[in-house]
């Protein structure tokens, strides 16, 4: 698979946070509190060692959502959380009276959907806009499951060459903080494709 | 034409759909607005193609929606408006009187783009009404499901014993503090592991854990108990005694749906009852087992013996000179003696035997498996070790001895109580040949005869009490002091039988003794005297006469003799002074504070005392100051030979001197001879008594009448 150098992956994690502001802006004017935002950390995985790390990392119940999108580069865009801290920061952010249930109800579900396309609009968005370039994208989905059901079962490429952009994202409220993961799934053409256009931005310097 | 139909059927279709359906051009046009529209906005078809969304909706300013049409116009962005984080984004309405209600239909937007030759925006509305009241209801039924839940968790952390709930597969889903407490784990630890290992119990002699809980839910088969004295073993190591029991907890369809276990910390009561168990079955002095557990030790060997070659040994050991240690030193002196000797014998059995206290200070050995002439060399060790041993008391040592009768345990033996009975008198019978003896029970001819003969004594000397078949004589007691004219008469005792001829005391005394007689011999003996004297008054008066009773040991510790001797006097008027009372040594000092109050007693009504056969027991001279006595009489042992053995004569020496300085009048007794009677007053003794000054005479006739 593809690797991006050390200073793409910086400049990638840059660009990132820009969208990342955007989704905290907005997010923070949804619920009426200051929601952070930010992305610590960038990896390139295979897929498979992307499922080890996080599964080492948030065990292997994950709540996902999943969104398509496809035009200058393309792939999956996953963002997955350990089970309880996606119950844990949708009860935060929608401030009803705490369900005292383990597990999301529907319309906890869609508004963890919701989230997640803010998050997930707002930073593939500033990718694309700062590269001027047009994504499309497909509604959010929500999924829930082990760790590989959801990776595996959400790639909508079949090509075995595929990899991981991971990154690591922690949410800030004023009394819960939550960690996710952010995730991009692309083939190789697509990963090219992207570190191609972080050159073409950044000029020689990446 | 059939393009045309294509298209009318798209649009039915549309028409048909049960979500709101708004295509939205590059300027935000509306291009198709389909019926569920018509039918939840109120505007027409013709009201809202071609104009843009803002002007359909001039009240929706909701930043989220506008900027996701956007998006997907300019970006190709798709966005999920959900009804929790955006309420009631389109002025909708499920019916017209909602709409009169002002009753907003619960909404999820979707918002996608449709990209082709030119951008679109597909807006896709879906009435969440119903799921917005199944979450109500959901909503509903968690609060009051987890108040019910929070209402039972208070009562299982109230409530003082120890809760662990599991699932169906034995994992623990709930414990309450105590549990917590002590298990060791606290309940977000616990949460999930199985229940075996978080109460971790065995039972308390170590051998059985319990069975896996989940297997029992399995086999639904779950008991009620794991069994009694159990064991919980904490995290940190530390062991609990507990009491637990367990059920299955059951759902409505009557399937086990996990399980409860309840325990409490019962080491205290398990001391307890370990205490009381263990004080039931050891004597607490010595800790040595007590005689019921001896006894249900012994019918265990018993029965074991049966039809097998077995032998085991039955020992009874008595001590010989306890009583003396008790009485001169007091109990707590007699009770650490026995303590000391419980360890003494310990040391020579093994740890299959059975060692016990029977009473006071009487033991019982079972040698297990053990052949007879093993067995008398363990009692003799046992003997000889408690006679070396001294037992020291302050500034007093004491030897003590053991008698000890052994008797057999074979297969053909006799009932456990037999057997009893028969160490018992084999252990009589070593104290009979003398104490400090071992002797083995045989069941022969010999020893059943000498106690048929001993029972004959028993009925001979009642029937003789009865029919006044004793006689009384005396022996004179000579003063050296010629100052001294009163006549002294040691008063003695003769049987008839039913021919007439006369019965030596020697003969029936310690039968007498054994059967528990001797105090009705010595009534019989002081009423008879104080009959004669008060028959004979004047004659008595005229030649003043003294008269020396003997009294027996078992007469010192009886106090209905004592005020029998007391109302005697009175009645018989006896002038004070003439009478004295002779108690041997061994006696007084085996009963030494009952001997000092019985002495005191008669000393305060004008009898005198005299100690019989003094130097003969064991006892010191130390013991001559707690007895009030006025006269010492030599043992007639050391008089007999005194002339010929100068130890004898040095022993009689001394005697009389230590009487002397303590202001005390000695007697010599057995006195055979002319020589002897020189050598006593070369001494300085002050009386003498014996064949060789005056031979025993009979003193009053059949009547009770003195002879003269």
């Amino acid at each position: 698979m593809i690797e991006l150098s050390e200073l793409q992956k910086d400049a990638l994690g840059e660009l990132l946070n820009i969208g990342m502001g955007r989704a905290s802006a907005s997010l923070s004017e949804m619920v009426g509190e200051e929601v952070e935002l930010s992305v610590p950390k960038v990896d390139t995985l295979s897929q498979e060692e992307a499922i080890e790390r996080i599964k080492g990392l948030v065990g292997d119940n994950i709540t996902a959502v999943k969104e398509s999108f496809k035009g200058a580069f393309w792939g999956d865009a996953l963002l997955l959380f350990p089970e309880e801290h996606s119950l844990e920061l949708v009860r935060a952010l929608i401030k009803d009276d705490t369900l005292p249930l383990d597990m999301l109800s529907e319309m906890e579900q869609e508004a963890l959907t919701e989230v997640g396309n803010i998050i997930l609009n707002a930073c593939l968005g500033s990718l694309a806009n700062i590269f001027q370039e047009n994504l499309e994208f497909a509604l959010p989905q929500y999924s829930q499951g082990s760790c590989e059901d959801v990776i595996k079962s959400n790639t909508s490429s079949e090509t075995s060459s595929e990899g991981v952009l991971l990154l690591q994202m922690n949410f800030a409220l004023q009394k819960t903080k939550v960690s996710g993961y952010l995730t991009l799934i692309m083939d190789v053409a697509s990963m090219h494709a992207l570190s191609k256009q972080l050159s073409k931005y950044f000029g020689g310097a990446v | 034409m059939e393009k045309n139909s294509i298209a009318d059927w798209t649009s039915s279709i549309i028409d048909l759909s049960d979500i709101g359906l708004i295509l939205l051009d590059k300027k935000q046009t509306i291009q198709c607005w389909n019926q569920w529209m018509v039918q939840s906005s109120g505007i027409n078809n013709s009201d809202a193609i071609g104009k843009t969304f803002a002007e359909v909706f001039p009240n929706v300013k909701s930043a989220r929606l506008l900027n996701a049409i956007d998006d997907a116009l300019c970006h190709g962005m798709a966005s999920v408006l959900s009804q929790k984080l955006n309420p009631h984004k389109l002025p909708l309405y499920k019916s017209v009187s909602s709409v009169s209600e002002h009753n907003l239909m619960a909404q999820m937007i979707m918002i996608k783009p449709i990209i082709s030759n030119q951008t679109l925006c597909l807006v896709q509305v879906v009435d969440v009404s119903a799921a917005v009241a199944r979450d109500h209801m959901l909503r509903i039924q968690a609060a009051e499901y987890h108040a019910k839940e929070l209402h039972n968790r208070a009562i299982l952390s109230s409530i003082a014993d120890a809760v662990i709930t599991t699932d169906i597969n034995g994992r623990v889903e709930y414990m309450n503090s105590i549990a917590e407490n002590m298990t060791g784990w606290n309940i977000k630890r616990a949460n999930g592991y199985y229940i075996e290992e978080v109460f971790s119990v065995h039972s308390e002699d170590g051998k059985d854990p319990i069975p896996s809980i989940g297997l029992c839910i399995k086999n639904e088969n779950i008991p009620n108990s794991f069994g009694n004295n159990l064991v919980l073993v904490k995290e940190d190591g530390t062991a609990i005694a507990i009491e637990e029991s367990l059920a299955a907890i059951y759902n409505s369809q009557s399937e086990i749906t996990g399980s409860v276990l309840v325990f409490r910390d019962v080491t205290r009561a398990r001391k307890l009852a370990d205490e009381v168990n263990w004080q039931a079955e050891h004597d607490s002095l010595t800790k040595l087992y007590n005689s019921e557990v001896f006894d249900k030790k012994l019918h265990i060997l018993v029965e074991s013996t049966k039809n097998i070659q077995a032998q085991h040994a039955l020992l009874y050991l008595d001590l010989d000179q306890f009583k003396i240690v008790n009485d001169t030193c007091g109990h707590v002196a007699g009770d650490e003696l026995l303590i000391q000797v419980s360890k003494l014998l310990s040391e020579h059995i093994r740890n299959c035997d059975v060692l016990a206290r029977l009473g006071g200070d009487e033991f019982g050995i079972q040698l297990f498996d053990c052949p007879i002439n093993i067995c008398m060399r363990i009692a003799n060790k046992i003997r000889q070790a408690i006679k070396d041993y001294r037992f020291v008391w302050g500034e007093k040592s004491f030897s003590i001895g053991v008698s000890i009768g052994v008797v057999k345990i074979t297969d053909d033996n006799i009932s456990v109580k037999d057997l009893l009975s028969a160490s018992d008198a084999a252990c009589y019978a070593a104290k009979d040949g003398g104490r400090n003896q071992v002797h083995l029970y045989q069941a022969d001819v010999s020893e059943a005869a000498a106690r048929h003969g001993e029972m004959q004594w028993f009925s001979r000397i009642q029937k003789a009490l009865e029919k006044n078949e004793f006689l009384l004589y005396a022996q004179t007691i000579e003063p050296l002091d010629k100052s001294d004219t009163k006549t002294h008469l040691e008063v003695l005792i003769r049987m008839r039988d039913e021919q007439g001829e006369l019965i030596p005391p020697g003969a029936f005394i310690p039968a007498a003794e054994r059967f528990g007689l001797m105090s009705s011999i010595d009534r019989w003996v002081v009423e008879n005297v104080f009959k004669m004297i008060s028959a004979s008054k004047e004659y008595i008066a005229k030649n003043n006469f003294n008269f020396a009773i003997n009294l027996s040991g078992q007469t010192l510790s009886d106090n209905e003799t004592l005020s029998f001797i007391t109302k005697q006097l009175e009645k018989h008027q006896i002038t004070k002074g003439s009478i004295s009372f002779e108690i041997t040594e061994t006696a007084a000092i085996s009963n030494l504070s009952s001997a000092n109050t019985f002495i005191k007693s008669l000393k305060a009504v004008g009898c005198k005392f005299a100690l019989d056969d003094f130097g003969s027991g064991l006892s010191s001279f130390a013991y001559l100051k707690n007895l009030p006595v006025d006269f010492l009489k030599i043992d007639g042992a050391f008089v007999k030979d005194m002339v010929n053995d100068p130890i004898d004569c040095a022993m009689v020496n001394s005697i009389n001197q230590i009487g002397h300085v303590m202001n005390l009048k000695t007697i010599a007794e057995f006195v055979e001879n002319d020589e002897i009677l020189e050598k006593l007053k070369e001494i300085g003794v002050d009386y003498v008594q014996g064949f060789g000054i005056c031979k025993p005479y009979l003193l009053a006739d059949k009547n009770g009448n003195m002879i003269h």
